[in-house]
């Protein structure tokens, strides 16, 4: 199991957590323009990266808040938790509540 | 027509008396918490007009720290997440006190809307009663790490509850009011030694 520090609650267990997937995948630029392979490509195909990935995760046990997770998929290390804007967030700040 | 009737979540299953009386169960205390009155209130915490307008209406300003409590005469001030409280006042004084800051937020971009029938809560106390929320919750309960004036959004044997330390070895939890008859028994089950209870292999995050 996971122990995912949340930028807000701290330290909690994986359960408390929703992988939203991936946070690299870019949106087509021009919706319009887009062919219907980059679309697919957009909403279906993953990379299934070995090793370092940037991903959403929710805290949906807690604060209910969005934020990034870069970890090794193959080590299961967390390297580094930051909020959308990219702050290291509050519970930091705080002492890792 | 007759007017509606409070129902409180914990009637219609035997165990909590229906009048909120403690009820003994092992080491701890139990009782149904049908005396408290919920208010969820957002708005942005660095907006002076929002912070004002909560003091004024609660007579405290809103706690900005991760898993703080702002206690006051009239009402405490729970942290959810960021930009979100929950006012706990009296029962009674709930519908004064959302339309009070309802009114106060008019200024500013904030809400208050009344949760009170949304939530059930239980109120858990004794010196064991850290101890028999652990067999079914992952966070640190010691009063170390969890003293009076904290709150945490977490799972309660996987239900998501709001707990809240609001006294030395005195817990108060919040939760989806359809859920009010499963945590009750959840809570019965692991202070009297059944299934799950602090004390048996089945106890999750015990080293």
């Amino acid at each position: 199991m996971l122990s995912i520090s949340c930028p807000w609650c701290g330290p909690r267990d994986e359960p408390e957590f929703v992988c939203g997937g991936p946070a690299d995948v870019a949106r087509p630029g021009d919706p319009d323009a887009a062919s219907d392979a980059e679309w697919a490509a957009y909403l279906y195909f993953r990379r299934n990266p070995r090793g370092r990935t940037l991903e959403r995760w929710l805290h949906a046990a807690g604060c209910r808040r969005w934020f990034l997770v870069e970890r090794d998929t193959v080590t299961h290390e967390i390297l580094r938790i930051r909020t959308l804007d990219g702050s290291e967030g509050a519970a930091a700040e705080e002492g890792g509540r | 027509m007759n007017a509606p009737r409070y129902r409180s979540a914990f009637e219609d299953f035997p165990g909590p008396g229906g009048d909120g009386a403690p009820v003994t169960a092992g080491p701890v205390a139990l009782r149904p918490r049908l005396d408290l009155g919920l208010v969820d209130v957002k708005g942005d915490p660095a907006d002076g007009t929002f912070a004002r307008a909560v003091e004024s209406v609660l007579g405290i300003p809103p706690p900005s720290a991760p898993g703080a409590v702002a206690a006051g005469d009239r009402a405490s001030l729970l942290w959810l997440a960021p930009g979100h409280w929950l006012a706990v006042v009296d029962r009674e004084r709930e519908e004064r006190a959302a339309a009070a800051l309802e009114a106060a937020f008019a200024p500013t971009h904030a809400s208050a809307t009344r949760v009170g029938d949304q939530y059930a809560a239980i109120g858990i106390s004794g010196t064991a009663a850290g101890e028999v929320l652990a067999a079914g919750c992952a966070l640190d309960l010691d009063p170390g790490g969890f003293p009076p004036g904290r709150v945490a959004g977490t799972l309660l044997a996987r239900v998501r509850v709001v707990l809240w330390c609001v006294d030395e070895a005195d817990f108060t939890l919040l939760f989806e009011r359809s859920f009010a008859e499963f945590v009750w028994r959840w809570l019965e089950d692991a202070a009297t030694g059944g299934a799950g209870s602090a004390g048996t292999a089945a106890r999750p995050g015990a080293a």
